[in-house]
């Protein structure tokens, strides 16, 4: 499956492009799933129907998701309960409810809801040919991008120190006898260990969805929209994401015609420091321009 | 009968010398986990913390490093009567 990631400034048309796109692929025969990780969803707008969390098939091969991500967070947060009180012998150890609420408004929670939901819908959807997923504004865009890496050093981490922790038990128990404990002792029966290494599997195959996806950033022919547009570039670079090349929408009086745009009286082709080229939002030339990804 | 004794004897020796063998390695053992569980769960008492979503997926499986947690905090100011015991000062 090859993955397309809009992005950008609230209100560039983000999700007009990406549904543009999807709609493209799908007319082309390509089986392609429009997904919006936006949590002011407004597909269901541009489509003039209800889509929400179970989706929709528009066409024949295009198949628009709205998933309810805070719903997601009530859920997971309710299963975590569930699980804390059924390998927990004394629950009172804290207070799961406050700890619980206090987890809900953490930062880093929308960044996650979001990541795993692309992880549940890319699994369940392996079979499709394009997902094109039309992200929340730039900040929390970028944050999604920069998790799985952090996650990662984080996981490399953990799972050093609990071996450390494993071999030291087994050290023990080996003097002892396993039986006077009741910690596990081997890798396959740490419950820690597991959890650690399953989610290790998941970052791993986000990281490799993320780095295999290209990015497209949507921008308008202003200064302001420019200048965000060079931060979204220059954090995309550091993490070495695909940028094929940056969309500017909304371009008036056919002047994308001339292959450039003027910020400022200054003619704009190309975003120089970041090598990337601008396209414009001709939707003619859109099946050449822009569906060669 | 004297050989019970003897037997009992022995048995108590074994273990004393197996707990000294160990000593040491249980204190590192408690230590390593109190630094998993401070790193992992720390946000509950104002450290930096790891992704939330780290601390989420793994705290169902955590009773063992919260319970240390907690008593290492409730014991944080008798540090010095963990290492004593250790270097078997009295």
């Amino acid at each position: 499956m090859k993955y397309i990631f809009f992005m950008g400034k609230g209100g560039v048309g983000k999700s007009t492009l990406s549904s543009l796109i999807a709609y493209k692929l799908a007319k082309r025969g390509e089986k392609t799933v429009l997904i919006s990780l936006d949590f002011a969803h407004n597909l269901g707008d541009i489509f003039n129907m209800k889509i929400g969390n179970k989706g929709v098939r528009l066409e024949e091969h295009l198949d628009i998701f709205e998933p309810d991500i805070d719903r997601w967070v009530e859920e997971y947060l309710r299963n975590t309960r569930v699980l804390i009180k059924e390998n927990y012998k004394y629950v009172s150890v804290f207070n799961l409810d406050n700890m619980l609420n206090l987890m809900k408004n953490s930062p880093g929670i929308e960044e996650y809801a979001i990541l795993h939901l692309l992880y549940e819908k890319t699994k369940a959807l392996a079979d499709m040919d394009y997902l094109v997923v039309d992200m929340p504004p730039t900040a929390l865009a970028l944050r999604i991008f920069a998790l799985p890496f952090i996650t990662r050093e984080w996981l490399k981490t953990l799972l050093k120190l609990r071996k450390e922790i494993l071999v030291k038990r087994k050290r023990i128990a080996n003097v002892h006898g396993k039986e006077k404990f009741d910690f596990a002792v081997d890798e396959h029966e740490d419950k820690v260990y597991r959890n650690l290494k399953e989610q290790e599997e998941e970052n791993a195959f986000l990281l490799k969805l993320i780095q295999g996806a290209n990015i497209i950033p949507v921008t308008l022919p202003v200064q302001l929209s420019f200048k965000e547009t060079e931060r979204i570039l220059k954090k995309l670079s550091e993490f070495k994401l695909n940028v094929p090349f940056v969309i500017v929408n909304r371009v008036k009086n056919d002047e994308w015609k001339k292959g450039c745009v003027c910020i400022e009286d200054k003619e704009v082709k190309t975003f120089d420091d970041f090598k990337r080229e601008i396209k414009f939002q001709d939707f003619d030339n859109i099946d050449s321009e822009i569906l060669p990804l | 009968m004297n050989f019970d004794k003897i037997r009992r004897f022995l048995q108590l020796l074994e273990e004393v010398q197996k707990n000294k063998a160990t000593d040491i390695i249980e204190f590192e053992l408690k230590e390593t986990e109190n630094l998993f569980a401070l790193i992992t769960l720390g946000e509950m008492v104002g450290y930096a913390n790891p992704p939330v979503s780290i601390t989420l997926s793994l705290i169902p499986y955590m009773e063992r490093e919260v319970i240390l947690m907690t008593n290492r905090a409730v014991d944080s100011n008798d540090k010095l009567s963990d290492i004593a015991s250790i270097m078997e000062i009295e």
